[in-house]
């Protein structure tokens, strides 16, 4: 999704919490937590499950488009953690930053007050979409600079 | 053939380890190298360990190249032994590598290929010179010129050649097996294995052991006559289904290195002639492992196909038994541990053998 799509705020609930938690996984955690920290009433939370680091498999797939094959494991951590409302807000990371996955848990939960979701979209997730764009647009950029068009000498075989 | 426990050499063995300790931190009036300093600088060597200890971590791969002291296979051991304790929570969804944000894409079979070619970082056509690099200006330092690309999809050559029933279909190249067990961390690789587990294995198999199989059949030992499709490396979405949810989310994004490889055709008649595949995929930026991937599977299909397998890389039970480092290194090095007994029992065996000889030729005079 892009950022001006995303700022148009999706109403598919399900559609917006997947961008609002990848978005939030994405994020480098020194944004995540600048982000966090400009947040206000926080509720209580109650953990359910303390953020652990564990594995994921991650696999291929046979020629790129064929069938699947596990290609190796990566570290990710996961959080679960509940609000004094009841909301559950689960995290999962790639890596191993226990601080990103409680922080990510906390967010997950927070965004799903009905009240709260619009301005906190606009006030973490759209930034973080906006800082994650920019630097996929930078690495692009500066690899852009060396495409390259290769010529063949007409003799070459001759 | 094994070895027995021994008692005793503690205070040696401590010793020893903090021999290790006062070497491992070199010269106390230099600086310490970081963790962040290995991945920064030494990226190349975190994206080995990582692909061939299978796990993908660069902060504790470049803690296990310092505490190994740059010396990759035990950094690989540490990382394959700490991934032992981790609970595996979840499989991902298959990596959409069409959607990866590719920074190096080249061709080395067209010239002219739809998305163009895009060497992003590298070595080739480098002359190989101390301080090259040095003398180069940084990114930073040039110009920002906006080059405005059109993104024009880079459309996979592979799916290109198949299209025009040139190339072997990719489904077509995992023959429907009875080993269903795909994953070889969690059930023991049984031979004959399945593509998934050849690609599995070969993923995580020793760099150096790939590309001397690799380079082998290059030298006539099998059958690939290979061509590189493309080369890619960059950045692909990691996407799982966490049961709690129910619906898919991104957790990150890992650096892979994929190589299509064009071999060889073959056919049952002429119409039906197409050339055949070969696939490497690794973890971070190793196209030497990639390459040399792509050109082991391929010759790993040789049954598959109806080659006869003559040469070690088409034989999989001596390339899949052998390309573990970590597998490797336990049983070559365990040589080192005590093996008295064993040896005790051997040397008895040769003395008597001696005594009985001699005793004979003394009575036959």
């Amino acid at each position: 999704m892009r950022f001006d799509e995303a700022s148009t705020n999706p109403t598919d609930l399900t559609g917006m919490r997947a961008r609002w938690i990848s978005e939030i996984a994405h994020a480098m955690f020194s944004d995540l937590a600048d982000a966090a920290a400009g947040v206000e009433c926080w509720p209580e939370f109650t953990p359910i499950h303390s953020p652990e680091t564990g594995l994921i498999m991650v696999h291929g797939r046979m020629g790129g488009l064929g069938d699947p094959f596990p290609l190796g494991e990566c570290t990710v951590t996961r959080c679960m953690v509940q609000d004094d409302q009841g909301y559950m807000g689960l995290a999962y990371v790639l890596g191993d930053s226990l601080a990103h996955a409680e922080i990510a848990a906390k967010l997950d939960a927070l965004l799903q007050h009905p009240e709260r979701r619009s301005s906190l979209w606009d006030r973490i997730i759209v930034p973080l979409m906006i800082l994650r764009t920019a630097r996929e647009a930078q690495t692009r950029q500066e690899n852009q600079r060396s495409r390259v068009q290769f010529f063949t000498m007409e003799t070459m075989r001759s | 053939m094994s070895y027995v426990a021994v008692k005793g050499g503690s205070t040696a063995i401590q010793a020893a380890h903090r021999l290790v300790r006062k070497r491992m931190r070199g010269d106390p009036d230099a600086p310490e190298i970081t963790p962040r300093q290995i991945c920064g600088q030494m990226h190349l060597g975190v994206d080995r360990v990582m692909a061939e200890a299978s796990l993908y971590d660069a902060n504790l791969a470049a803690q296990a190249m310092l505490q190994a002291q740059g010396d990759m296979i035990e950094a690989i051991f540490l990382l394959r032994a700490y991934r032992a304790t981790l609970t595996r929570f979840l499989d991902s969804m298959p990596l959409a590598m069409d959607t990866m944000r590719v920074q190096r894409r080249i061709s080395a079979a067209f010239k002219d290929l739809p998305g163009g070619q895009q060497l992003g970082q590298t070595y080739d056509y480098s002359h190989r010179l101390f301080g090259y690099f040095d003398r180069l200006e940084t990114e930073s330092e040039i110009e920002s010129g906006k080059t405005a690309v059109p993104p024009e999809p880079m459309t996979s050559v592979m799916d290109l050649l198949e299209k025009e029933g040139l190339m072997e279909p990719a489904a077509a190249c995992a023959p429907p097996a009875e080993n269903t067990q795909q994953d070889i961390t969690q059930h023991p690789l049984l031979f004959p294995a399945t593509r998934a587990q050849r690609l599995q294995s070969l993923a995580r198999g020793d760099e150096g052991f790939l590309l001397s199989m690799a380079y082998s059949t290059q030298r006539g030992y099998g059958q690939n006559h290979p061509f590189i499709a493309e080369l890619r490396m960059g950045e692909v979405t990691v996407e799982i289904t966490p049961p709690e949810l129910g619906f898919s989310i991104e957790i990150g994004t890992i650096t892979v290195t994929e190589c299509q490889m064009i071999n060889q055709f073959q056919a049952r008649s002429p119409e039906e002639a197409a050339f055949t595949r070969g696939y490497g995929l690794v973890f971070g930026h190793s196209e030497r492992k990639a390459i040399a991937m792509a050109l082991v599977d391929r010759a790993l299909r040789a049954g598959e196909l109806g080659e006869e397998a003559l040469s070690p890389a088409q034989n999989e039970q001596f390339v899949l038994s052998h390309c573990d480092n970590v597998e490797t290194t336990g049983f070559v090095e365990h040589l080192k541990l005590p093996h008295y007994v064993d040896f005790q029992s051997e040397i008895q065996t040769l003395r008597h053998l001696h005594k009985t000889a001699t005793k004979d030729g003394a009575d036959r005079v």
